[in-house]
């Protein structure tokens, strides 16, 4: 692709600028929610100019072992991308490349895992992990969001994988290269912004996720996301503590994001390499 | 293809299965254990409500009530709804993301926070905007002389709400797809394409677009999947209310099994619904296929 | 939980007061509540290793959002083997928990150690709103009472009074009746512009705030205590079946439906704290919801009320104005019948050690907190200068009835939710159509049981630790 001219320039930014506004304008309700004093949390009309507070921020610390449960989420988030985002991509791979009728009906089979309403499975869930031994443990958690996050790297990949032109693969063979070694160093690195998307989307839904995250876990494993909900009492929603915790666990998923960045752009730069 | 041999069927093998059998593993016992379910009485909460087999009869309670039915439907409004506006404006900003022009990495992280914040989480910050009279979104448009709207208290607007604040979660998730896949483009027909002095328009329409289409059909898939199982937001924002107006099929399935713990009519709820999507998502691939053969 | 940033704070308070000297008879003992993050058990969590300083048993309390609370308890009581001993339980589930045996009876307990506990001293009606069948499976760690907020400072304005006796013919106080209440709400509701207290409102005032909302079952707790105050009850004495579409239930329906007019344009998003929000803030004439609220009123790092207005306290009002029973609801703890018999035994003595008297009196001159249940504190008037509503609190229990136990209460609160939240919304044209409605889907559960269980399930037996 070209360069935009600066006329195009300036319609892409103001474009992308509205969307900002509008997409941020709620982040930034999380942000000043979470320094705004309890009384005047909701009133007519809205507080928009107020003195600060960080009780909220403090509470947060001070009530729960956030900390702790910050890196439950990490552990857990990171652990089930790994997992599927390595097994998941290699799948994707051998759908993509093996010519077979049956070869789309195994791709279904694998996205239909992610089909099936998660509350009629939470408690065949809870008993297994009981029986194993593996309730409150990060564990349990990277098992059941694996089996959602493998069928969504599956399907990703699989589009990334079918639009490498053949013919590269092909030259590669002719030079003597094997399947892995071209699968390595040839198909991988073309289809990185599709395995840094992958992550990402496996990132954030592990670390998003909540009913299993609730039901699966204590104190032990709990993750971030059930800890700011637990600020929802049976007499109040705490609406400082929860924008508070929400906005602080925000920043390891836009962390986890700038990384992967990076290989979104290494594929351009593969790409225009071509 | 020349270089599949014999010897690289196995490799693909290995590949494919591993993925393959941790999926059998970790979903069998619960399927089975639901299915079981679905077709006995089970009240997990009162084990004195008697535990028996009830044979079709879960399946009959949830095809002939109107609740689930009404559910459905719902789930249906609210899936055309958000998917359709999340693909033109997800693809949309793909295309001015990727754009060779500096500070696009930010904006793209930035614009990818709403997916960021867990449902239920978003559920609490829509409640901010939506309060017809507390909330933020009433009081930006009263300074553009729009009238308070009934948000989330009204039957007519609530289901809209929810599909707002679905369209700003989810919209990222297209976008970021799509900006992944433009950026892995091969970039030769593009500049045939343009040897031949065609609009930008149609450069879009028949060289990138159908260099998209896998990587778009999966994210609508995808996207389509929880679409249907679409539960945390509307159980935060307005719980099925006002009225029955946002009930979804997710909700029906919860108040089954949990609120009411009869887990065997949730899960054949489950079953159900899952054979619905099934069903769907084949027959679009059907369409699909039978589109690229035409 | 380690002891975070209120250790240090509450090391320096005496432990004097604490029941007789523990030996450290419990050392090895390890302790799991599943717990909520409430005013019930926030206070606690930080001060536990108190509790191990006595027993030298380890408590860890492990708190978790409102909403699901019950699915975890529910799913952690069908195990058998336990992961938490103690649990906290919200009054209403006592009828599922107990009929399925998943709470340890605590009555034996109770009457062994009733000097100890102060028995005597706890509002007898907390005590009943914990018991299944006469047995006490839970105790109070947070007592509550429906009951009437209202400005004070605008109720004894000298304008208003005048005006309210004009066009209404009798003295503006805190309603008896729900008649009152209603215009008192109409006379409250004014727009910007308009004259109160002398003042002219920058913003719109309104009459009252009642909630309407489906999210958490909120307009169900309204609704219920309305309902009881025209003395309608939840189930038929004859049949054991629903009987909230009876008149006293239609006529609740019917105020709730007229007080739309004055309630904030949001109502049917009203909800909990949004709902006392408005009292708190000083927005609205009269609120009337769960006394855990109330403590807000006089606190003004929690509610701008205090620095603007008064908040007075009254019971909730009653159809006729006869003094009619309002409602109970606690916030309890209770022991997994399926721990073992020194874990059960450890997690009395926390239960003990966590609500006695000594450190509600503690919770009280701290600060804000739990709603109290001991008459003595309720009752003393250092306490009662500081929180005036205690009084209110004191003499309403005197007439309250408990809460809804029954075993299939979730349902009720999610079906006449939906059915009333249709009936307020116009998706339901008439009062009794929404409540027949509801009846009917109650009706269809309960109906494959036998009558004769059906009548166990709503007989309020008396509890056995008075015997």
């Amino acid at each position: 692709m070209n360069k935009p001219s600066t006329q195009q320039a300036i319609f892409v930014y103001t474009l992308l600028g509205i969307a900002l506004i509008v997409f941020l304008t709620p982040i930034y309700l999380i942000a000043s929610s979470s320094v705004k004093p309890s009384p005047i949390m909701f009133q007519r009309p809205p507080a928009m100019l107020f003195e600060p507070t960080f009780e909220h921020y403090r509470d947060l610390f001070a009530m729960r072992p956030f900390g702790k449960f910050i890196m439950n989420s990490l552990v857990v988030a990171l652990g089930s991308t790994a997992f599927s985002v390595f097994f998941g991509s290699i799948a994707a791979y051998a759908i993509s490349r093996i010519k077979h009728k049956r070869m789309n009906d195994i791709a279904f089979w694998i996205l239909s895992m992610r089909m099936f309403p998660p509350i009629a499975v939470v408690v065949p869930y809870y008993i297994i992990f009981k029986t194993a031994g593996l309730l409150d443990t990060p564990l349990a958690l990277i098992i059941v969001y694996s089996t959602a996050n493998i069928p969504l790297t599956v399907w990703l990949m699989k589009g990334f994988f079918d639009e490498v032109p053949s013919a590269l693969e092909e030259a590669a063979a002719v030079d003597g290269h094997g399947l892995i070694s071209i699968f390595w160093r040839v198909t991988l690195p073309l289809a990185a912004p599709g395995l840094a998307v992958s992550a990402v989307f496996c990132f954030i839904f592990s670390w998003n996720e909540f009913l299993f995250a609730l039901m699966l876990t204590g104190s032990e494993a709990q993750t971030a996301t059930v800890a700011v909900m637990s600020f929802w009492s049976s007499d109040a929603v705490q609406w400082g503590r929860i924008m508070a915790g929400s906005f602080v666990i925000l920043i390891p998923g836009v962390v986890f994001v700038l990384t992967c960045q990076r290989w979104l752009v290494r594929g351009l730069t593969m790409g225009s390499v071509k | 293809m020349a270089y599949i041999r014999k010897r690289n069927r196995r490799i693909f093998m290995t590949f494919l299965l591993p993925a393959m059998l941790v999926l059998f593993l970790t979903t069998i016992y619960p399927m089975l254990y639901a299915g079981y379910l679905s077709f006995r009485s089970y009240d997990l909460a009162k084990p004195f409500v008697p535990r028996m087999f009830v044979g079709w009869a879960n399946y009959q309670q949830v095809l002939t009530s109107g609740d689930f039915l009404n559910a459905l439907s719902i789930t249906f409004q609210l899936m055309v709804i958000t998917l359709s506006i999340q693909l033109v404006v997800g693809v949309g900003l793909a295309l001015l993301v990727t754009q060779r022009l500096p500070g696009m990495g930010v904006a793209r992280t930035l614009l990818l926070i709403p997916m960021m914040i867990s449902p239920v989480i978003v559920g609490l910050v829509w409640l901010f905007l939506y309060f017809p009279e507390l909330g933020y979104l009433n009081y930006f448009l009263s300074f553009v002389g729009i009238d308070p709207i009934p948000w989330i208290t009204s039957p007519n607007w609530a289901l809209w709400a929810i599909a707002i604040a679905d369209i700003w979660q989810w919209t990222p998730f297209i976008m970021m797809g799509t900006a992944a896949a433009l950026t892995s483009l091969s970039p030769e027909p593009y500049e045939a394409a343009r040897i031949d002095g065609n609009t930008r328009w149609q450069v879009f329409r028949h060289v990138t677009l159908p260099q998209l289409k896998p990587v778009l059909v999966s994210l609508l898939f995808l996207r389509a999947i929880d679409a249907f199982k679409i539960y945390d937001i509307i159980f935060v924002l307005t719980k099925g209310g006002p009225g029955d107006s946002t009930e979804v099929l997710s909700l029906y399935i919860y108040r089954q099994s949990f609120t009411f713990w009869q887990m065997g009519v949730g899960a054949a709820a489950s079953f159900v619904s899952l054979i619905i999507i099934v069903v769907l998502i084949t027959l679009f691939f059907k369409s699909l296929n039978r589109d690229q053969t035409a | 939980m380690r002891p975070f940033v209120l250790a240090g704070f509450a090391a320096t308070i005496s432990v004097a007061g604490m029941t007789a000297v523990h030996a450290k008879d419990y050392e090895g003992v390890e302790l799991k509540m599943l717990a909520i993050g409430d005013t019930s058990v926030t206070r606690l969590a930080p001060i536990v290793g108190e509790f191990e300083e006595l027993t030298g048993a380890k408590v860890q309390i492990d708190m978790f959002p409102y909403p699901g609370l019950i699915d975890k308890i529910v799913i952690e009581a069908s195990a058998n083997r336990p992961s938490y001993q103690l649990m906290w339980v919200d009054s209403p589930w006592v009828g599922v928990l107990g009929e399925s045996g998943a709470l340890e009876d605590l009555t034996d307990w109770v009457k062994r150690d009733a000097d100890e506990i102060h028995l005597d001293d706890i509002v007898p009606i907390q005590l009943q709103e914990n018991t299944w069948q006469g047995r006490l499976l839970a105790f109070p760690a947070s007592g509550m009472i429906w009951h009437q907020n209202y400005r004070k400072d605008l109720y004894e304005h000298p304008d208003e009074q005048a005006a309210f006796l004009e066009r209404y013919g009798y003295d503006l106080a805190p309603a008896t009746t729900w008649d009152q209440y209603i215009d008192i709400a109409e006379f409250f509701t004014r727009a910007a512009g308009e004259t109160l207290a002398g003042e002219t409102l920058e913003k719109d005032f309104y009459g009252n705030a009642q909630a309407y909302s489906r999210v958490a079952g909120a307009i169900t707790h309204d609704f219920f205590p309305i309902m009881r105050s025209f003395g309608g009850q939840y189930w038929d004495p004859e049949t054991g079946l629903c009987a909230m579409d009876g008149e006293a239930a239609l006529a609740a329906a019917d105020v709730m439906k007229r007080l739309v007019a004055s309630n904030p344009p949001d109502y049917l998003g009203l909800m909990w704290d949004i709902r006392t929000g408005y009292m708190e803030r000083g927005e609205v004439a009269q609120s009337s919801y769960w006394s855990v609220r109330t403590v807000r009123l006089t606190n003004p790092d929690e509610a701008v009320l205090p620095t603007i207005g008064e908040a007075g306290y009254a019971p909730s009002p009653t159809g006729d104005g006869s003094p009619q029973p309002t409602m109970t609801g606690a916030l309890s703890f209770g022991i997994n019948s399926k721990a073992s018999d020194r874990e059960k035994e450890a997690a009395w003595e926390f239960i003990k050690w966590g609500t006695s008297r000594d450190m509600m009196r503690r919770f009280a001159e701290e600060g804000s907190g739990v709603s109290q249940f001991h008459k003595s504190i309720l009752a003393d008037p250092a306490l009662q200068e500081k929180y005036p509503y205690y009084q209110v609190l004191l003499e309403t229990q005197e007439n309250a009835q408990r809460r809804i136990f029954h075993p299939f209460y979730a349902d009720v609160e999610e079906v006449f939710g939906v059915e009333l939240n249709k009936f307020m919304a116009g998706e339901t044209e008439t009062a009794r159509e929404a409540l027949t409605n509801g009846c009917t889907k109650i009706n269809t559960r309960l109906k494959v049981f036998p009558e004769e269980l059906r009548l166990r399930w709503i007989n309020d037996a008396p509890a056995a630790i008075f015997q």
